[in-house]
């Protein structure tokens, strides 16, 4: 039988502490959080999310060894989790920055040409900004699908069916003024995602 | 867009733009294999908490017979992956001097002396089954009590962990059977708890003691049980320090019965 004498705590609960973030009752809900905090089972989750965006990336850049790369990514991710810092940007954007050190890496190992060549790097020289194209464009293609719909939506009028604010505000039946606050709340977030992914 | 519109926002964000202006990309939606997933806890070490793909079901097999063994109070299998992840140190002190973190996330216990090098693959449902009877004696709720339970709280994992658990309390006894938590092999350990709340605020706690194997607990005289809303198992680590780590694990409302 398990008896204690009571053991009446400090009056308010302790919290966790997490990079200045308070966390009362140990509720530690994103993935970045528990990358933080060292939490075991976190990585499995972080890569069902976030694998395809990796996997994505290196095929574009090693083609064949896509799969090496991937688990090279993930295992320098974890190794390195105490240097995640969330403040600096996303999960994603850090994984991509990851994938992009490791594919270069990998790539000059290999004489600066892939192992299977890919349309992308074929005849690119230097290799280094050639890799940092694929893995924006891979890494902002996967951030519009993170923005909240509207943001999203008012994005891709405006570059990819190339609409003027006015015209978005007709299509959308939204204030103008909404519509250039939504296309900047979206540019921002997509923006940072790219400094994350340079840390 | 029109010029102006793109042009005001070019200072600030041409980098995202110029990608954006190429056009819609396919995001990628092919997964890695779990082959890939394989690899990646092999470079680990093993050293995940998690469970690996299933291999073959031959180790549920030799699991069953071995959780018979352990149940018996056999001193557990030193766990030859357990090379401590003492790294975790280097986090917690990466981590704000204000943290008050006790705990380190449980790993498997490794109760099953398989070939130390073959990692042990097992379906969630056999965790299960040796997570409840290593843990705790699956107490016949109602029949221990002697009579029918007055209030019972119903435990659910939170975010991040797994398990869950039933409670019954009938006056100052309480019994309760938890299934679902990965038995920590570095000394922390599960403590029940009374949680009351005033709105949002926590007003008191109680602990009922540590959960080691016995699904009976006493709550202390003077503590009165409707005063508590909440019935709460947190993760401690043992430091001789008493207070509630903060890491809850499971956490269910107190109510009365019918």
């Amino acid at each position: 039988m398990s008896t204690l004498a009571p053991t009446y705590a400090a009056r308010s609960a302790p919290a966790v502490t997490v990079q200045g973030k308070s966390y009362p009752w140990g509720v530690l809900a994103t993935l970045e959080d528990r990358l933080v905090i060292g939490d075991e089972t976190v990585l499995r989750d972080i890569f069902d999310e976030h694998g395809s965006l990796v996997l994505g990336i290196s095929r574009k850049l090693v083609g064949a060894d896509a799969e090496d790369l991937v688990q090279q990514v993930f295992l320098a991710a974890w190794k390195g989790r105490a240097r995640f810092d969330p403040s600096k940007g996303s999960l994603a954007a850090w994984l991509s920055g990851i994938t992009r050190f490791k594919a270069i890496d990998h790539l000059r190992a290999k004489g600066r040409r892939p192992s299977t060549p890919t349309a992308e790097l074929e005849d690119m020289d230097p290799v280094e900004p050639a890799v940092d194209r694929v893995v924006d464009r891979m890494l902002i293609s996967a951030a519009l699908e993170t923005l909240p719909p509207a943001r999203r939506e008012v994005v891709e009028l405006g570059f990819f069916a190339e609409l003027s604010h006015p015209e978005i505000a007709e299509r959308l039946d939204l204030p103008l003024g909404t519509v250039k606050s939504h296309m900047r709340r979206g540019l921002e977030a997509l923006q940072r995602e790219l400094g994350g992914s340079r840390v | 867009m029109s010029d102006n519109d793109f042009s005001e926002l070019e200072a600030e964000f041409g980098d995202v733009m110029a990608i954006l202006a190429e056009g819609p990309q396919e995001t990628p939606s092919e997964r890695p294999s779990e082959d890939v997933w394989a690899a990646i806890v092999a470079g680990v070490g093993g050293k995940l908490g998690v469970e690996e793909a299933e291999a073959d079901s031959s180790h549920v097999a030799e699991l069953d017979s071995s959780i018979g063994e352990a149940a018996n109070g056999q001193q557990s299998a030193p766990n030859p992956m357990s090379g401590p992840e003492r790294e975790n140190g280097s986090i917690l002190g990466s981590v704000s001097d204000n943290a008050g973190v006790g705990f380190e996330q449980p790993t498997p216990a490794n109760v099953v002396s398989l070939d130390s090098r073959r990692r042990w693959a097992k379906p969630a449902a056999v965790i299960t089954a040796v997570a409840a009877a290593i843990l705790l004696v699956a107490v016949p709720l109602g029949i221990a009590l002697g009579g029918g339970p007055e209030q019972q709280a119903e435990l659910a994992a939170l975010d991040g962990f797994d398990g869950a658990g039933v409670a019954e309390f009938s006056e100052q006894e309480l019994a309760m059977d938890v299934e679902g938590l990965n038995i920590p092999d570095d000394g922390s350990f599960y403590e029940l708890w009374l949680l009351k709340f005033e709105g949002d605020e926590l007003a008191d706690l109680v602990s009922l003691g540590r959960i080691d194997g016995d699904g009976t607990f006493t709550v202390p005289d003077g503590v009165d049980i409707d005063e508590f809303s909440v019935v709460d198992v947190s993760i401690e680590e043992d430091d001789g320090d008493p207070s509630h780590s903060g890491a809850s694990v499971l956490r269910g409302p107190l109510e009365q019965t019918t």
